[in-house]
């Protein structure tokens, strides 16, 4: 039996203590949003999830779905807890009012729904976390009919979405794509091609799946340059005929648009979540956004479902260190080496030993850090659409740097921390009875998809570093030396300060040499871009306690606060460290890796 | 029809407690949440509205506080919102005389209320507001339905079940049902964070607060529970027995 309980006092905590979360959306169209709805949905969504999706999860990854003659059916379980979730509103967070979603901010909708979501269940929670990304692309770029169509079946639920990316051949080179859209007379397209790995791609948790695939149309340049966005449904629209979807009725004809799943592959973790082979031959399809310009649309998207897929790290990390936390609790093996706790049991609680202790608080106080970004990272976003560029500029500028670094460093951590709390239980840990040997399964897919964390990193040090001329960088030096400057004669500040100030430094310096060596040398860069980017996460997180300690300073001799300023010690004595043995390895540059024989591998 | 559905707010079930001098710290709480027998009350109201329409008043006698939980009634689907202003009224015949003037003043021709609050268990808010408005009380069902003018309620007796059959105004208390309680949807919580809450003093409801005619005399803390004993093996059955027989007084 798991358990799990929403982290509400954590959210609370960053939302109105450290971030002022609702102040810093003021002007931003979420007139309506205030302190005491953020908290109403943070605890309704809370126990929605842990109420409907919860228990469904370990029955999916027992059960999984089935494969047969084309057709995936989920669990009965499965769809009564998304029937639950639309019916209930709780997957149309994010979506415009206009098409019947709530429109809340994205320090809650990707953030906080993110975490509980895969917490809860993390193979339900991507069905709703594409459909999402779908009506993004569709309503920021697409025809008004499509729009009107699509959008408010997908913010509700009623209809799913899928992205079609990945091809046998092409994976993260997607330049290579072979699927084709060919123009017809009507403005519609006809698309041929193969997909795998396609996530949702066939099931039966909705009517009608509506699929977003990256395929090549005649006359386009070569490489990602010539890649468009089709919206392309499983079954058509009864009444359509030609042209385009404009006031015709929700009915659908019986036979498939030539869109067929012949398989759901088998793998770790994510049982209850279909990753298909689909073909799609001469199907239907609209164009979305321009042509031949369907690659700035989904870097558009990216940082969003990036952040979103970052946070599963998160998710999964969290209720690992729940359950590895309650099964300690109740553990007794060995004595305090300082001597026994209890002589009047046969042996001592776990938690009296140091490495059990470390095990708990890395996990810890690595999920706390990462929390406290991720809902930074939240409010950023929002604040990208300000009309005041002094807002939007640096928002924008930050963005583009943490996306990666969330992506990337928060799935690193969760696969270790899931590792670490299967580890805190024993052998009970590698067993199915608990748990986690499932998170520890499930949450591994998320340094592989929306791009590999190797990938990551190169885009933070290949492109977001020397973007614009530096300025994405500059834009975080500077609260961060002023955050600095302002702590440095605040003695009780000087245990986090410091050592933050440092990091800072040895930041500022590897990244001259990595520009300065990778201009010589790619290899340079290439070589250091994951020591790198795991540097930069760890002087953010660093930035992260920093500014949460300073807050708890001030309310200490309350349990919460205290145990806050004693997470941010361990970070700063016990996580932080690690940047100096990341510095030494980038500094190493490429030799050691190129200079080896390909033949000897 | 009008529905009348009496709430308090107490310390979370799970919520940790402390005592400061001889009173639970009330700072320290934290936790607030709706008293989970009234959680019941309130399911059944919004079934008897879902079945017959009618009006819901979710009332409450508490802190400023306590609006939270009202606003967590709207977001299931109450419709009105009153909180009473508790000015330090800890005497329950206060406290139901403010309920009952809150009641007949909403108009409201059923009350469902818990049939004890979670933290002080006195049980009486329910029987004395019946009292005082002139309703029929019944206590401790656990569904009601409305069948012609009055209503069906079910509760569990010694002896199996009872259907008891009543007509208005009355007053139902709840145990714990079978029934599912329902979550708040978003669009509920979008709804509930509009809604107005009325707060009214005693003077508001024409209540007259004198001084209370019950005090509190003394209070001593329970004794210090003493540590468990622990046996093993066949040979201490009969001191087991010897203990239970003598000390505990059980066998
Ligand atoms: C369960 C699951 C669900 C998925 N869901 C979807 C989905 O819904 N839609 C979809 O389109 N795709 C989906 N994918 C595909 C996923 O996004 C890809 O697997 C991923 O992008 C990696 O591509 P690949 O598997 O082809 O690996 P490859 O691209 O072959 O990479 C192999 C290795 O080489 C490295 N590498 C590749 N290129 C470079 C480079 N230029 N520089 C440095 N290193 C490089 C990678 O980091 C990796 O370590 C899913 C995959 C899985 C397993």
């Amino acid at each position: 039996m798991t358990v799990w309980e929403p982290p509400i006092r954590e959210y609370d905590f960053l939302f109105n203590e450290v971030f002022n979360a609702i102040e810093s959306i003021e002007g931003l169209g979420f007139e309506d949003f205030d302190a005491d709805y953020l908290a109403m949905l943070t605890e309704g969504w809370g126990m929605h999830a842990k109420e409907v999706w919860l228990p469904i999860n370990e029955l999916g990854d027992k059960v999984g779905l089935k494969f047969e003659d084309g057709n995936i059916s989920m669990p009965q379980e499965f769809k009564d807890a998304y029937r639950k979730g639309i019916d209930e509103g709780w997957l149309a967070t994010a979506c415009k009012p206009e098409h019947g979603g709530m429109g809340v901010p994205t320090f809650f909708s990707s953030v906080t729904w993110s975490e509980f979501g895969t917490s809860a269940c993390m193979a339900l929670s991507v069905l709703p976390a594409l459909s999402i990304g779908v009506y993004e692309v569709l309503t920021s770029n697409g025809r008004q009919d499509l729009v009107d169509y699509f959008a408010p079946s997908l913010a509700s639920g009623e209809l799913a979405g899928t992205m079609c990316l990945t091809e046998p051949h092409a994976g993260t080179d997607l330049g290579i794509i072979t699927t084709r859209a060919e123009p017809e007379d009507d403005g519609s397209y006809r698309i041929s091609g193969t997909k795998i790995f396609i996530t949702y791609g066939e099931h039966d948790m909705t009517d009608n799946i509506v699929h977003l695939v990256l395929a090549k149309a005649p006359g386009g340049p070569e490489g990602t340059r010539g890649i468009s966005l089709f919206l392309v449904p499983k079954y058509l629209p009864a009444e359509w005929e030609s042209g385009g979807v404009e006031g015709i009725s929700h009915d659908l004809v019986p036979e498939h648009n030539g869109v067929t799943c012949s398989g759901s592959e088998e793998k770790m973790g994510l049982h209850a979540s279909p990753t298909c082979v689909m073909n799609f031959d001469d199907s239907v399809g609209w164009l979305v956004g321009p042509l031949h310009g369907g690659m700035p649309l989904m870097f558009q998207m990216m940082n969003r479902e990036r952040l979103a897929t970052g946070i599963m790290g998160l998710g999964l990390a969290e209720i690992a260190y729940q359950n590895a936390l309650a099964w300690s609790r109740d553990r007794r093996q060995g004595r305090d080496l300082r001597g026994i706790r209890d002589p009047n049991k046969p042996a001592d609680n776990i938690l009296v030993h140091p490495d059990v202790r470390r095990m708990l608080l890395e996990a810890k106080v690595n999920n706390e850090g990462c929390r406290a970004l991720a809902v930074w990272t939240g409010i950023l976003i929002d604040q990208m659409n300000s009309d005041d560029p002094e807002v939007a500029e640096p928002a924008e500028a930050l963005v583009a740097l943490f996306t990666p670094i969330i992506k990337a460093h928060f799935t690193d951590l969760g696969c270790e921390t899931c590792s670490t709390c299967m580890q805190v239980m024993g052998g009970a840990g590698y067993c199915s009875e608990f748990g986690v040997e499932q998170f520890y399964r499930d949450v591994r897919i998320s340094k592989i998809w929306e791009g590999t964390n190797g990938i990551q990193a190169l885009d933070l040090a290949g492109r977001k570093i020397t973007q614009n001329m530096g300025k994405n960088l500059r834009h975080l030096m500077w609260p961060l030396t002023e955050f600095i400057e302002k702590n440095r004669d605040i003695p009780e500040m000087g245990e986090f300060n410091k050592p933050l100030h440092q990091g800072v430094r040895g930041l500022q310096q590897i990244t001259l040499l990595m520009i300065a060596e990778g201009m010589a040398n790619p290899h340079f860069l290439a070589a250091g871009a994951t020591d790198y980017c795991r540097y930069f996460g760890n002087v953010l997180l660093g930035y992260m306690w920093a500014k949460m300690a300073k807050v708890c300073l001030e309310r200490q001799g309350e349990p919460f606060y205290d145990a806050k300023l004693a997470s941010a010690r361990f970070f700063f004595k016990r996580i932080y460290p690690e940047t100096i043995s990341l510095a030494a390895k980038i500094q190493s540059g490429p030799k050691t890796l190129m200079d080896y024989p390909a033949e000897m591998f | 029809m009008g529905i009348a559905v009496l709430l308090k707010q107490v310390p979370d079930t799970t919520a940790k407690i402390s005592v400061s001098g001889d009173r639970v710290d009330e700072t320290a709480v934290s936790k607030w949440s709706m008293s989970p027998y009234d959680e019941y009350a309130l399911e059944a109201a919004l079934q008897l509205k879902e079945a017959g329409g009618g009006d819901i008043v979710a009332i409450t006698c508490g802190p400023i506080r306590a609006t939270k939980m009202l606003t967590d009634a709207a977001a299931v689907g109450v419709d009105n919102l009153i909180l009473i202003q508790d000015e330090g009224v800890t005497d329950s015949t206060h406290v139901q005389s403010l309920l009952a003037a809150a009641v007949k003043r909403s108009g409201s021709d059923v009350v469902l209320c818990g049939k004890q609050a979670a933290d002080t268990n006195g049980g009486s808010t329910g029987p004395g507001v019946s009292h005082l408005i002139g309703a029929a009380c019944v206590g401790m069902i656990s569904e009601v339905y409305a069948e012609g003018d009055g209503f069906i309620a079910l509760r569990a007796s010694p002896t199996g079940n009872e259907r008891v059959e009543v007509s208005r105004p009355c007053l139902f208390t709840f145990d714990k049902g079978a029934t599912e309680l329902r979550r708040p949807n978003v669009r509920g919580i979008m709804m509930a964070k509009k809604k107005q809450i009325e707060t009214v003093t005693s003077d508001d409801l024409g209540v007259a607060i004198g001084t209370s005619s019950v005090s509190l005399q003394s209070h001593s803390p329970p004794p210090v529970k003493p540590p468990g004993q622990k046996f093993e093996g066949a040979d201490s059955v009969p001191v087991v027995v010897a203990k239970l027989r003598d000390e505990a007084n059980v066998i």
